[in-house]
């Protein structure tokens, strides 16, 4: 290992901050996890834009807590007071509508969770979006705290369905094999224990060039004993590494730090404007 | 003497949710936070202004060493904020002033600290606060961001105006605000006194709360909300 692999290994924190996004950073590159989510380091390069996804997850959170995802002109309605009327977002709408639990007949709609319900009513199907938990792990070491802030959870039928909307295009794979679902299902575990509710996930994938979605995942007591020491593995990783950057032409040239990465393959200048100005020269005498 | 609880501006937000964090800030548990990596660069920045500026002059290349003991890639980030330090503030001499960064508040039963950035004695006898971040965006300045100065420092000069600038150094973006310390004050105490009784409310009636604080969180070690990782 170099000098400067173990000058990086000495900035990882006595407990690592596990997310889904910082883990599935840490799958895709090292380095890359490096900068963004141990330094804290500011994107030197422009990325592809996620405007369209927070606008889509902030009109299904509106839809869902004041009015109704399954009625045509209440989304019509909405998504022009959203000023994003469209075909992109109909399409995604009327995707995620079919699979929405409030689709199902019979089922009472209240917000909140659990004693957190508030409206008084009983109800049958509770939802909430933007629910955000942390979980502590102490023992055996490496410690970490894995944090996940979640789409939307449907309380119902004895589940306690989280749901993740996802409006890019990648092909999914099975959620048991995906790290992101590993924290989601860690973190919120012993919530839906609380609530005496088998914990399922579900990604829901809403645009259209993913035709299917990923068989929802219950995992089990098993299964979770087997996560939390993925995670732990994880971790210890972590801490090992090097911090090597993929050097890989065709996933540097969308890394948002690929001018400044002394590992890139597709090395630019920087968009920091600050560069694009003449240093100043020393004062003479 | 007894030790006031410490209080800064981060207890006083609002949207704090954790009643278990709220009640030991309050009673004076100082907790053991892990160390971060994330603001090298960014303190490492106004370690060197606040050097550069120990006499009266502008800053120059080099009172911005090249730091060879941090990475490339935040050897990249501090050239850049150090140009764009060069680039903003390249016209009027300044000098550093050294000031407390906390004050006892003795009738609310805590000490108040902050650290809002690199004071300053401009030539022309202006108080100048600076605020560098490297955020890569148009700073903003919100009220919260200047009653710190006027708790801190409103019986500290012998003025009683205090420019404040947020700058972005990699934006190449500033703002700023004049800090008037007759008409600020109280409003400042003000925000004080009642973001207070909002922290000692949600001690005292608010629940354990888990979620991305629990990342920074100095008593984590020993959090209730987190027992059950510690069997």
């Amino acid at each position: 290992m170099t000098a400067v692999a173990r000058r990086a290994q000495k900035f990882v924190p006595d407990i690592v901050a596990l997310s889904p996004t910082s883990i599935e950073t840490w799958t895709k590159c090292e380095r890359r996890y490096l900068l963004r989510h141990v330094l804290g380091i500011p994107p030197s390069d422009t990325g592809i834009s996620n405007d369209e996804g927070l606008r889509l997850h902030a009109v299904l959170r509106y839809l869902h807590e004041r009015r109704n995802c399954q009625d045509n002109d209440v989304v019509r309605e909405v998504l022009t007071d959203h000023d994003c009327d469209t075909d992109a977002m109909r399409t995604m709408i009327a995707r995620h509508r079919d699979r929405c639990p409030t689709a199902h007949a019979g089922h009472r709609f209240g917000n909140g969770i659990g004693s957190e319900t508030g409206n008084g009513a009983e109800v049958d199907l509770v939802g909430r979006h933007e629910i955000e938990r942390a979980r502590y792990h102490h023992r055996p070491v490496p410690m970490f705290i894995a944090s996940a802030r979640l789409d939307a959870v449907w309380v119902h039928d004895g589940l306690f369905e989280v749901r993740d909307y996802k409006s890019g295009g990648l092909a999914p794979m099975e959620l048991q094999d995906d790290p992101r679902a590993w924290v989601q299902a860690w973190v919120f575990a012993p919530r839906a224990l609380h609530e005496g509710a088998r914990l399922q996930l579900r990604y829901e994938y809403l645009a259209p060039e993913v035709r299917d979605d990923p068989e929802p995942w219950e995992p089990d007591d098993d299964d979770l004993i087997m996560v939390e020491e993925r995670l732990r593995q994880t971790v210890v990783s972590i801490h090992d590494s090097s911090f090597a950057g993929v050097s890989d032409v065709a996933v540097c040239t969308r890394c948002q730090y690929r001018s400044i990465c002394s590992q890139s393959a597709a090395p630019g200048v920087p968009t920091w404007p600050s560069l694009a100005v003449e240093a100043f020269d020393e004062p003479e005498g | 003497m007894e030790e006031l609880p410490v209080i800064t501006t981060w207890d006083l937000r609002e949207g704090l949710r954790c009643g278990a964090r709220a009640r030991r800030r309050l009673d004076g548990n100082k907790g053991r936070y892990v160390t971060s990596a994330r603001h090298n660069v960014a303190a490492r920045i106004r370690q060197d202004v606040a050097l550069a500026h120990s006499e009266l002059r502008v800053a120059t290349a080099s009172d911005f060493p090249d730091p060879t003991d941090l990475l490339p890639e935040q050897r990249a980030l501090y050239a850049a904020a150090a140009n764009g330090y060069l680039t903003l503030f390249s016209e009027v001499a300044a000098r550093t002033i050294d000031v407390e960064l906390f004050r006892d508040l003795d009738d609310l039963g805590v000490q108040f600290r902050a650290n809002p950035g690199v004071v300053l004695e401009l030539s022309d006898g202006t108080l100048q606060v600076r605020s560098l971040r490297l955020n890569s965006r148009v700073p903003t300045i919100t009220d919260t961001a200047v009653w710190p100065l006027a708790l801190l420092w409103h019986d500290r000069f012998d003025v009683t105006e205090l420019h404040f600038v947020a700058a972005d150094l990699l934006a190449l973006e500033t703002v700023s605000h004049t800090i008037n310390f007759t008409t600020h004050t109280d409003a400042a105490m003000a925000w004080c006194t009642s973001s207070l009784a909002n922290l000692r409310a949600l001690a005292a009636h608010g629940r354990v709360e888990t979620g991305s604080e629990c990342g920074d969180c100095p008593f984590i070690w020993n959090c209730p909300a987190h027992e059950a990782a510690r069997r």
